[in-house]
């Protein structure tokens, strides 16, 4: 291997690796860490000169993970474009089925991913800190998130009748009404879903003890935090306005038009890294670093505005004084959205008008703009388009949660690198730290699926010189 | 209807005996006895070209594939329109129809209704084996209702003969030659400025695939409506003098 | 209730890797003019999947017994193996959250306490690029493999 060089070779960029570098200075000392993710390429060439209403269905294979999302985004830039507002039922699907996306997403990156670190610990033996390590101690746990994750998949199945890359959202609305029958089992799952979240939100705060060592180094440093909020600041993921606030939990910038979210956010460029690092703009960058998802969505709201939600996250709250700062945290975040989420299906389901057939407005294209932002399980997803006066595409921009989180992440990374990195070799205990704190954003490393294996983790360790001392790959 | 003076022929397919009046092409005939022969280009109610060489048959005593669309049964005729050489010619014509253009059924109008994706599946089509020409082709959106997707366009020119032949307009032709072909609108100009169209929305229901459809359909929400080409057909040949 | 599960595995955008895609979705929807077969009797079960996750558990668990099918990179293209499998806890990427094939029956045997009797079917790819195109002995040798499946399932 050569050890001068680091390179980067372009299949880690289509395969969806992730991949960490620890720079360290003369004294030996972690200097900085950059964490590099695939994100969405091409796309935004390869859909021009489409009609914009393919873009839900374009966009939403941008990612086998939260294709919901997109569709969400996607097919609320459409409306903009049809200059359109869609029917009330339409409205209340979409946020259905963007719910059902947060449950499963939520119970699949806390059962699935991350349950293992934090119920056997990061020092486990790695033979036993697994899935299977975790079956064995705690089944009842694992079959709850099974359960739980399919209800969510199994919604989001029935409403477009296709798991993973469902048609059902379109411009202008939903393309079918809900089948009482829908309804109906949607309704019966119900019950079961909230004894798991709850019970699993239980024990989340019984452990929390447990976990402060992990808390107070795991990207525990100030930020803004970026989302939506209802125009009444409660907890929002179809529609509202943005909100930022800062590390103090004040507000800094209420009720801004998501359209306009270039005069806030700007987009800066490292050249270790194809994700590009937004910032909010009248703090400059890297002052204006924000973090988003449900650790954000928690520390911008004033209320969730769901009873069962809003008990739990006075309780959140009360873990700092301030805002919630540790990305440690985004576990329990993520537990209460997944509480409140089931709180908000219950509620839709059970709306008079629901069955309503009215699901879908049409029209031409009656702007030549349109910016849809929703809010994905990992954060804050804007797709904006700009059409010709036929409705097709000229111009395509897409920000991703994984993005905005990237300054945050890579920030992250370092904490925990400069905690846990004592030599110039590469430990155990280190690298599944690293693994655990990048897991806690849930960001999205999969964007494509590849034949067989994993999506690797690789870490290496280069010295002042720029030799690399020494590399682990993971996965 | 039955006229005397038509002559009745008999001539067996693939193993067949079946009788058949003079003048049918041996694709009526097979229809009629309930035998499948893959097609493109044809259309029923339409004239026929033969151009996609899908319904290629084997006759018995010719040295060349005969395509059936266009071939009249004979007396004594030997047919045979199904075996490995016939699937391989299908199978590779198909599999040139996909590599020409950038058909991507996943986020195509017509996904699931489409008739080149049905052919395909029937044939046992399951890989191109030459390489894709992704060529960059402009889109038409510039009509009302309709829109002109050459991604997607297998060049059967059904759109051309229908509107040709039944509505009379005939606003559409094709232009150029090899990979370079386009079906075009008048003077290839853009669908919104004709002045012959008339707006009936013939060609959309008889293309097979997705390169015409309606304005705003959502992936796989392109069903087309064929019944009533025969219909018209009908009606005009009638005499009603 | 189904007592067989057959699931076919493996991304159909990757050539090869979706032969046992390709041979779950013949097996479970048929086209009289393509493939005179009979269809699957009833008590068997067809699903096809990118990835064998930890919620097919719960189906596995259920049923008498599992047939998977998928691709391997190992041999010559084209060529068919068959092994049986017992549960094992393996664990194949902590990034990850799908499991191999003996993880899925030891997740059947831990979390719902049975684990069925289980044989796994895999033909050796050639081409794993990107593609949705079977290479030419691959797509050969699915007749044989949707064959064998026949055979298992009746057995």
């Amino acid at each position: 291997m050569d050890t001068r060089t680091i390179v980067i070779d372009p299949v880690t960029r289509i395969e969806g690796h992730g991949k960490v570098t620890l720079f360290l200075d003369e004294a030996g000392q972690v200097a900085d860490a950059h964490f590099q993710v695939t994100d969405f390429r091409g796309f935004e060439k390869l859909t021009e000169g489409r009609p914009f209403y393919e873009m839900p269905a374009i966009t939403a294979r941008s990612c086998g993970i939260c294709p919901v999302s997109h569709l969400m985004a996607s097919a609320k830039a459409c409306d903009q474009i049809m200059a359109v507002r869609i029917p009330d039922t339409a409205v209340k699907l979409r946020r259905l089925m963007n719910l059902a996306q947060i449950v499963q997403s939520h119970a699949l990156s806390f059962f699935h991913l991350s349950s293992p670190d934090l119920l056997l610990g990061m020092d486990a033996d790695p033979a036993q800190r697994n899935i299977f390590g975790l079956m064995q101690k705690y089944p009842q746990l694992a079959r709850d998130g099974i359960r739980l994750r399919q209800f969510g998949q199994s919604i989001i199945e029935w409403l477009g009748d296709k798991r993973v890359h469902p048609t059902w959202v379109v411009p202008g609305g939903v393309s079918a009404p809900l089948q009482p029958a829908v309804r109906d089992r949607i309704a019966a799952g119900l019950l079961e879903a909230f004894t798991i979240a709850q019970r699993t939100l239980d024990w989340f705060k019984n452990n929390l003890e447990k976990y402060q060592e992990e808390a107070r180094n795991f990207g525990n440093f100030p930020t803004l935090f970026m989302g939506l909020v209802t125009p009444d600041g409660e907890l929002e993921h179809y529609h509202g306005r943005l909100r930022f606030t800062d590390a103090n939990g004040r507000v800094i910038a209420d009720a801004l038009d998501p359209t306009r979210y270039m005069d806030y956010i700007g987009e800066a460029v490292e050249p270790f890294s194809y994700l590009k690092s937004p910032y909010y703009k009248p703090l400059g960058y890297p002052d204006g670093i924000y973090r988003v998802g449900p650790l954000a969505r928690l520390n911008i709201i004033d209320r969730c505005g769901t009873p069962k939600a809003d008990q739990e996250w006075a309780e959140f709250r009360a873990v700092d004084r301030r805002a919630v700062l540790s990305s440690f945290y985004y576990h329990y975040a993520r537990l209460i959205e997944i509480l409140y989420a089931l709180e908000r299906i219950l509620q839709i389901v059970n709306d008079p008008h629901i069955l309503d057939k009215h699901v879908r407005a049409t029209a031409g294209v009656n702007a030549l703009e349109g910016i849809g932002i929703s809010e994905a399980p990992r954060g804050t997803l804007f797709h904006h388009y700009q059409v010709d006066e036929n409705g097709l595409i000229r111009r395509v921009n897409m920000i991703i949660a994984t993005g905005h989180n990237n300054l945050a992440m890579n920030r992250s990374v370092l904490q925990v690198a400069r905690r846990y990195v004592r030599s110039d070799r590469l430990t155990e205990g280190m690298l599944n730290r690293v693994e655990a704190v990048i897991r806690a954003y849930d960001p999205c490393l999969s964007c494509s699926t590849h034949a067989f294996g994993d999506m690797p983790l690789e870490v290496r360790l280069v010295g002042p010189d720029g030799a690399v001392l020494d590399a682990v790959r993971r996965g | 209807m039955a006229n005397q003076n038509v002559k009745i022929v008999t001539l067996v397919i693939d193993g067949k005996d079946v009788s058949a009046q003079q003048g049918q092409t041996i694709m009526q005939v097979a229809r009629e006895a309930g035998i499948y022969i893959p097609y493109m280009c044809h259309v029923e109610g339409l004239s026929n070209i033969g151009a996609c060489r899908l319904c290629l048959v084997e006759v018995q005593g010719q040295r060349r594939l005969l395509p059936a669309c266009t071939t009249e049964v004979a007396e004594g005729m030997v047919v045979t329109t199904n075996n490995e050489r016939l699937r391989k010619y299908r199978q590779m014509i198909v599999e040139m129809m996909f590599a020409e253009r950038n058909h991507v059924c996943a986020v195509c109008v017509s996904n699931g209704h489409c008739e080149l994706q049905r052919v395909a599946q029937k044939l046992g089509v399951t890989h191109v084996r030459m390489p894709y020409l992704h060529p960059k082709l402009p889109f038409d959106a510039s009509h009302e209702r309709f829109i002109l997707d050459h991604d997607r366009c297998i060049l059967c020119t059904r759109c051309v003969r229908v509107c040709d032949e039944i509505e009379g307009a005939h606003t559409w032709d094709v232009r150029g030659r090899g990979t370079e072909s386009r079906v075009i609108i008048d003077l290839d100009q853009p669908w919104g400025t004709s002045e012959s169209c008339t707006g009936c929305g013939k060609c959309v229901n008889v293309c097979p695939t997705g390169a015409l459809a309606e304005k705003g359909r959502a992936t796989a929400e392109m069903t087309k409506k064929r019944q009533f080409l025969p219909y018209l057909t009908i009606m005009r040949e009638e005499d009603w003098a | 209730m189904p007592n067989t599960l057959i699931i076919g595995y493996g991304n159909p955008l990757r050539c090869d890797d979706g032969v046992g895609v390709r041979a779950a979705e013949r097996l479970a929807t048929r086209d009289e003019e393509v493939d005179a077969s009979p269809s699957p009797p009833e008590g068997i079960a067809v699903i096809a999947c990118h990835q064998l996750t930890i919620e097919l558990a719960p189906l596995v668990a259920a049923v008498e017994r599992l047939i998977l099918m998928d691709a391997c990179a190992e041999g010559e293209p084209g060529t068919l193996h068959e092994r049986n499998l017992a549960p094992a806890a393996l664990d194949i990427g902590s990034l990850s959250h799908h499991l191999d094939p003996r993880g899925l029956l030891a997740a059947a045997q831990i979390l719902y306490g049975r684990a069925p009797a289980a044989v796994l079917l895999t033909v050796s790819g050639g081409s794993f690029d990107y593609g949705e195109a079977l290479s030419p002995a691959v797509a050969a040798a699915l007749p044989q493999l949707l064959a064998r499946i026949r055979q298992l399932a009746r057995a």
